[in-house]
């Protein structure tokens, strides 16, 4: 897996013109994000799947990944893939169209 | 050695020590058994070697509750009887299979599972197994590609063994059969009646007729029933002579607790993370191969704390994907490039900063989308049961109506182990699981008619329950030892006795016991 540094992985399109003064972090990981899966029609089909049928705080969810992503990009990934593990364990489950996914895997689709 | 029925004096009496009815897995079973102690036994076998329109006819009946196999095809009259059309699918019952369980009505065995235990291995002979061993460690040995999954939560792996080709009873005897000074085989000779003495207490004689006329009587100390789960309750009804209900139905009893083992195939798909490693185990196929299969199963803490029946599922690559165009676009698509996309995210951070550099974009991996089909335990249910028919065979006997109905535990039992098996391959990395199963039955539906996306339920070609074996006369038509309760010298022998049906194939545990039995008439009946 590569280490690289985080800038090294977004574009500097993203990273330049998205980025709001406000919330610069979640705006940088929201762009990441979009860089990464976002240019998937599957993944946005899930996640428009499941914010027809979920109340889903986008800004929320970000947020709650930021931990991780300030220290960086492998940080992030292992966080997500714990919070899925622990949603299946835990039986935190979406149903999309019949689809078992973990919470946070749904959360992830939803949010580009 | 093997008589025809023509060949017996018309309207003579035969006297042997033990008439078995029925030469099937359990009836050639005892007979072989029994023949070590030099007995002699009679085998009334109703058809002949071979599968025979006019003989296959006289198994012929109604069908009115949930739709089942035509019974002519499902209860094979010949030597041999059901083994002619089994697959060899061997697995014995867990421990909690023979548990009194509170939820589940009307189980509990009069013993436990190691009781059988040195039965099990002694039917392992006879079925042509290996040794009477289902770690994976001794079945999956030097069969890497057979690997277990790394399953997490509360669902396991457990593995069925086979021999093949599947042992066919009494023709891979025949040799032995034929030489035997003790055992006579009787073909085209069917029981059209067993005959009680005037206090209903004891089997005098049995009635038999072969299709073309011919009638002869068999006397012996003790009679073995043994004809399958719908042919032994209608032999045991149409007696009804002198117990006008029935032998051994004082309790409204026999025929009822009619279970299968109810099969739902196709029902829920499983995406397989990564196609390349996916182990063979828990594809059907794999008997044919690596004579051993695993399913997936409910442990046991999950049957305890969801209150479901024990089941399996197993996992083909699926037929459906590749046969319906329109699915490619589907969410079977969608969930292969979801897969793709999100579920390797380690490699994809690496890719998506090498795509910004080289322009090029890693080609997605293959998928495996796998079909998932459920084997598993029926709920004991007395309002499912063989009747007799208003019809007659050609013998004069009444056909079987056979009445099989599921409850709504049936139901949740798939449910649920589904969304567990799917909980277990997200945890575990492993995959996703699409379900495909309407949920939310109540247990205390009665009559459950499987419509829907249940459509297709079938069976496996196993009838159990018919004659349930209970110590309490009242809750049982055998008791312990598989003896007719309030009847001296008639016992039961197949899967017609098991009081619960487990998920695994009912063949091996009916040896079992039929080897069980031998050993208790040889002990404590033909002293």
């Amino acid at each position: 897996m590569c280490a690289a540094p985080l800038g090294s992985l977004i574009p500097t399109t993203f990273s330049s013109t998205l980025i709001q003064p406000n919330a610069p972090q979640v705006v940088e990981l929201e762009s990441m994000l979009q860089v990464l899966l976002g240019e998937s029609e599957e993944v946005r089909h899930l996640g428009a799947i499941y914010r027809n049928e979920n109340s889903f705080d986008k800004q929320r969810f970000l947020r709650s990944l930021l931990p991780a992503f300030k220290v960086g990009p492998e940080s992030l990934l292992e966080e997500l893939l714990e919070r899925m593990t622990r949603d299946f364990e835990r039986d935190n489950l979406a149903v999309i169209e019949g689809w078992v996914l973990s919470k946070t895997e749904a959360e992830l689709c939803a949010s580009l | 050695m093997f008589v025809e029925a023509r060949e017996v004096e018309s309207n003579k009496e035969l006297s042997v020590d033990v008439c078995i009815i029925g030469g099937g897995a359990a009836g050639i079973t005892i007979a072989l058994e029994l023949e070590k102690e030099g007995r002699n036994i009679a085998v009334l076998e109703g058809g002949g070697l071979d599968v025979e329109g006019e003989s296959q006819n006289l198994s012929h009946g109604d069908i009115t509750g949930v739709p089942y196999f035509p019974l002519i095809a499902a209860c094979q009259r010949r030597l041999g009887g059901n083994t002619n059309m089994w697959g060899s699918w061997c697995r014995p019952f867990d421990e909690i299979d023979f548990e009194k369980r509170d939820w589940v009505p009307y189980s509990g065995w009069p013993f436990d599972r190691k009781h059988l235990d040195p039965y099990y291995s002694r039917a392992h002979k006879r079925l042509k197994l290996r040794d009477f061993n289902y770690e994976e460690s001794y079945l999956l040995e030097g069969k890497s590609e057979l690997r277990v999954l790394p399953l997490k939560g509360e669902v396991k792996t457990k593995l069925w063994q086979f021999h093949k080709p599947p042992v066919r009873f009494g023709h891979d005897q025949k040799e032995e059969l034929t030489k035997s000074s003790s055992i006579k085989i009787y073909l085209h000779s069917n029981v059209t009646e067993i005959e009680a003495d005037e206090t209903g207490e004891n089997i005098s004689r049995v009635h038999v007729a072969s299709v073309g006329g011919h009638k002869y009587f068999v006397k012996a100390k003790v009679f073995v029933l043994a004809t399958g789960g719908i042919q032994n309750p209608r032999i045991l009804l149409a007696s009804n002579k002198v117990q006008k209900q029935g032998l051994g139905n004082q309790q409204d009893l026999v025929g009822r607790f009619f279970m299968e083992h109810p099969h739902i195939h196709r029902r829920g798909l499983v995406m397989a993370t990564d196609a390349q490693t996916y182990p063979a185990l828990y594809n059907t196929d794999s008997q044919y191969n690596h004579q051993v299969v695993g399913g997936i199963c409910p442990s046991e803490e999950l049957q305890r704390r969801e209150k479901i029946l024990n089941a399996s599922i197993t996992l083909n690559p699926t037929i459906r994907y590749s046969a319906h165009a329109e699915m490619s676009e589907g969410l079977v698509d969608t969930m292969s490039g979801y897969l793709s996309d999100l579920a390797d995210l380690p490699g994809k951070l690496y890719e998506k900063a090498k795509l910004k550099i080289t322009g090029k974009r890693t080609p997605r991996a293959p998928r495996l989308v796998l079909d998932v089909s459920t084997r598993q335990e029926q709920t004991p249910n007395p309002d499912s049961r063989v009747l007799l028919s208003t019809e007659k065979d050609a013998l004069g006997v009444p056909r079987a109506n056979l009445q099989w109905k599921l409850v709504g535990l049936d139901a949740r039992t798939a449910t649920t182990l589904h969304r567990n098996v799917a909980k277990s391959f997200g945890a575990a990395g492993i995959g996703r699981f699409k379900l495909e199963l309407e949920e939310n039955y109540p247990d205390d539906l009665s009559n459950w008619d499987p419509k829907g996306s249940y459509e297709g339920i079938e069976g496996g070609w196993h009838h159990m329950g018919t004659t349930r074996m209970h110590e309490d006369p009242k809750q049982g038509v055998v008791d312990g030892e598989c003896k007719v309760h309030g009847i001296n010298n008639l016992y039961v022998a197949g899967s017609s006795v098991f009081p619960t049906s487990s998920f695994a194939n009912p063949t091996l545990t009916l040896v079992a016991l039929a080897i069980r039995l031998s050993d208790h008439l040889q002990k404590a009946v033909l002293v």
